[in-house]
């Protein structure tokens, strides 16, 4: 007898779903829990609206959603970089946020033409170099990488990283295929290694001396310098690419409402509220992100970076890129 | 039907396998959809690179295990050398860490200002600024040194179950210690070494962790890049046939040397193996070869963990933390249920029919090979068809939708973790199972047993210690599993593997040390109850 109520525990714990709340809001998130966490507990706490949370890679949760179809239940889809928004949308997971508030506080260039999506966060694609091996006036701009007296010196992580197909396609649509392949293969060519690791430790191979020049995302300089590895930033200056033609490239985060969602509204509402000064605070204070809100007080370590211009493209122009980009990098043997 | 009722358990091994078939049966149905340009292009740039690469891998570490794993199990169960008692249970300890774990552990240790780059700068008066652990060398050794335990427990086992009489026969005929070791022990020991290092093999081509953390280009991430990156199913369909296709081929070669030969013991000469005393200095060389692969695979990982863990400590929230152990805990124990009572099941059946059932058992198990992504989606395809259809039926007869009650739930979950990993568990039934004369069988059904008492009251009770290995060896692999429990998840479950990922991808291994440390706790309560048991 024992046995059956054994197995009958089993079978009740496998179908057992989420709590229905009356009141509540689904969302799947490729950005991690710790770093969502915060902001949801906000939400829950000024709106009364319960979030029920799946974390994962946005392909997965991609996948997730298309197999789920119109019996998903997730409402909100929030996810990073712009190639991933625009495959979202190419697959019409979205519906238009009709929101005046959104409308008024998101720069058109953060967000979708048809507002799909709408921008969160940012996170700038920038320089970090030896003081002592390079000077400063040798910076210029992305592009500039690709010339040949970076020979052996540059360091930069693999082009399955989503921040370089992101970057990548931002040189397609900033330079045409033809000059943007070009670029490629001269970065390449440039490489100091051949791609390895994570952002962190393209920063320690300078410091190692394996190179001169990394290119890295902010929020891990900032990360780096809240920590134990914070010496390492005293033979080490920091670069925001911008030449002419292009400003610095930021990666963004966003989220769109899907087109099923069972609970719409509150869907809209946590999307409005993640626009808000109090999440966008959060986001620049707690995350180490730059705010999409312009008059948002950011936190000292990310104004120690120093200033920046940000390119001037719509960033759905480039998402649409990501596919390109990620093949030219195979053609170019960036690893 | 009444063939059916003759041999029910073999149809019922066979329908049990056919469900855990099914999700790669989907998969390899994208073969006939016309796909988009992705495969020209990666065969045209990158596969030959990712394919040459995971087979660098799969050899070394096959190899590499299969030296570490057999030797270490030989000594272990041969002769009596100092700590031995404690080295047995250590050598499994390397299982309680996640291979990704290791391969942050080891590229923090020798990256730059690293504790071991240190130390080697030290020890060879040299400046080693950084050793670069970012590369397919890294890879293999992070597969050996976390993988070697299956081999080992494996031979471990089958060691123990060869009787005292062959080697005794060797030795009067004058055999020395190492030639009965390859050549009566080994031969005799033959499948479970084999079906350790397929574990290993099956294990290094799925591994994504790893790899992805390495920097290495596998064909596994070539199979994602074409499906999650470049949204191409088809592509990935057919890159996960050319895998299939690869291990089905290194079983067929494993099945075809083996021939018609069989390895039970006969029962009437079973007698226990004498240990053999070691003089000291032999029998501290024997403790250090021991004593290597658990300080690389378990002590120093471990250490370094507990280090980066008590900077982080306070970061913690206790209440969450414990729930997630929670969660995590009970999913391992209903996933590992399940798939041993699959492998009994399916592993019985070809017991008492080998000729229908076992060519079924045979594609069962090849689940293990594929990435868990894959399964993962495997399975999400056709629950989520069920789904919703389930539901259209209650709108339109109820009015009522009942959400998504298989993808939803633990169901979708549980159903990958056995397509992945119920060869785990199939192969150590099998190997305890195989070593059960079928004289046995035989008595029992001629004293009127059916076939059901006969497992439980026979096979069951003296394959024991390989069923609680399957069982420990599934409960240690989902609670280490990443992709399919990040794609199935419902709301709500989280785990102590996903939660370590998400921190380590973000670059903060200090935060990552604490929910892996709670891994390898957990990971150590089962392992100490085997340890004890199977003695």
């Amino acid at each position: 007898m024992k046995y059956i109520n054994i197995f009958l525990i089993i079978i009740l714990s496998i179908f057992y779903t989420a709590k229905c709340w009356s009141n509540q809001v689904n969302l799947y998130s490729a950005r991690k829990e710790h770093l969502i966490k915060p902001l949801i507990d906000l939400f829950e706490y000024e709106t009364g609206i319960k979030v029920n949370l799946v974390t994962a890679k946005s392909s997965q949760l991609h996948q997730r959603i298309l197999r789920e179809g119109k019996n998903s239940p997730a409402d909100v889809l929030l996810t990073s970089d712009a190639g991933n928004l625009w495959k979202a949308t190419d697959e019409n997971f979205f519906q238009p946020i009709y929101s005046n508030l959104l409308d008024k506080r998101i720069k058109p260039k953060f967000r979708d033409e048809n507002n799909l999506w709408f921008g969160l966060s940012l996170r700038a694609r920038i320089i970090v170099y030896s003081l002592d091996r390079v000077k400063k006036e040798e910076l210029k701009g992305y592009e500039h990488l690709s010339n040949p007296i970076f020979k052996n010196r540059i360091l930069i992580r693999s082009s399955s990283n989503v921040y370089n197909q992101s970057l990548i396609a931002h040189m397609i649509s900033k330079y045409g295929d033809e000059k943007a392949e070009l670029w490629a293969k001269g970065l390449v060519n440039n490489f100091a290694r051949d791609p390895a690791g994570g952002d962190r430790d393209q920063i320690k191979a300078i410091a190692a001396g394996i190179g001169d020049i990394a290119v890295v995302n902010s929020y891990y300089i900032v990360n780096m310098l809240n920590s134990d590895n914070k010496s390492i930033f005293n033979s080490l200056g920091i670069y925001f690419p911008s030449d002419k033609k292009m400003g610095t490239h930021f990666n963004i985060s966003g989220a769109g409402l899907l087109i099923n969602a069972p609970n719409p509204d509150n869907g809209k509402k946590l999307i409005e509220f993640l626009t808000s000064d109090k999440a966008q605070l959060i986001y620049a204070h707690n995350n180490f992100e730059y705010p999409v809100i312009d008059n948002i007080e950011i936190p000292e370590n990310l104004k120690m970076l120093g200033k920046y211009e940000e390119d001037s493209t719509n960033i759905y122009e480039y998402g649409k890129l990501s596919f390109k980009a990620i093949k030219l990098a195979d053609r170019v043997g960036w690893k | 039907m009444f063939i059916f009722f003759k041999n029910s358990w073999a149809y019922l091994s066979i329908i049990l396998s056919l469900i855990v078939i099914l999700p790669i049966i989907i998969i390899l149905f994208f073969l006939f959809y016309s796909g988009n340009d992705t495969w020209t292009h990666l065969k045209d740039t990158v596969l030959t690179t990712y394919a040459i690469n995971s087979f660098i891998l799969l050899v070394f570490s096959a190899i590499g295990t299969l030296i570490i794993g057999t030797l270490s199990a030989w000594l272990v169960v041969m002769f009596i050398f100092p700590f031995k008692k404690y080295i047995e249970w250590l050598l499994v300890l390397p299982l309680a860490i996640p291979s990704y774990a290791l391969a942050y552990v080891y590229s923090d240790l020798l990256n730059y200002g690293g504790f071991l780059t240190t130390l080697l700068s030290f020890i060879f008066f040299t400046e080693f600024n950084t050793i670069n652990f970012y590369s397919i060398y890294g890879g293999i050794f992070v597969f050996i040194f976390s993988l070697y335990p299956y081999v080992y427990l494996l031979a471990r086992q089958a060691f123990i179950a060869q009787s005292g009489t062959y080697i005794e026969v060797a030795k009067v005929s004058g055999l020395s210690m190492l030639s009965i070791f390859y050549k009566v022990a080994i031969p005799l020991g033959r499948p479970a070494l084999i079906g350790g290092v397929m574990l290993v093999m099956m294990e290094t081509l799925a591994d994504f962790g790893v790899a992805d953390y390495l920097g290495i280009e596998t064909f596994t991430k070539g199979i994602y890049k074409a499906w999650f990156n470049l949204g191409d199913i088809v592509s990935a369909g057919k890159l996960s046939i050319i895998l299939l296709i690869f291990i089905s081929f290194i079983i067929s070669i494993e099945k075809f040397f083996r021939g018609k030969s069989e390895f039970t013991n006969d029962v009437r000469a079973l007698r226990n193996l004498k240990y053999n005393k070691l003089n000291t200095l032999i029998g501290i060389m024997a403790l250090v070869i021991c004593a290597i692969p658990v300080i690389i695979g378990f002590i120093i990982p471990f250490v370094t963990l507990i280090n980066w863990a008590i900077g982080n400590i306070n970061n913690i929230n206790i209440y969450n933390f414990f729930n997630l152990v929670f969660s995590s805990f009970m999913l391992a124990l209903v996933a590992s249920i399940i798939c041993i009572i699959f492998a009994i099941i399916i592993i019985y059946g070809v017991r008492t029919n080998k000729k229908i059932a076992s060519p079924f058992a045979r594609l069962a198990s090849l689940g293990y090979s594929i990435p868990g992504a894959v399964a993962a989606v495997g399975v999400l395809i056709p629950l989520a068809w069920l789904d919703n259809l389930i539901n259209s039926i209650s709108l339109s007869y109820f009015e009522t939708s009942f959400g998504l009650i298989l993808t939803g739930s633990w169901f979708a979950l549980l159903f990958a973790y056995l397509v992945r990993f119920l060869a785990l568990s199939m192969n150590s039934v099998e190997s305890s199972f195989i070593k059960i004369p079928k004289s046995l069988d035989y008595v029992a059904k001629v004293l009127g047993s059916s076939n059901s008492k006969i497992l439980t009251k026979v096979n069951a009770r003296i394959g024991f210690g390989g069923i609680s290995l399957g069982l420990l060896i599934v409960f240690v692999d989902v609670l280490k599993e990443l992709p399919a429990t990040m794609i199935l998840r419902p709301f709500g479950l989280n785990t102590l593997a996903i939660k370590a990922h998400e921190y380590a991808i973000d670059e903060r291994l200090g935060d990552a040390s604490i929910p892996l440390l709670a891994i390898i706790v957990v990971c150590l309560i089962p392992l100490y109850i085997l340890s004890r048991r199977i003695r």
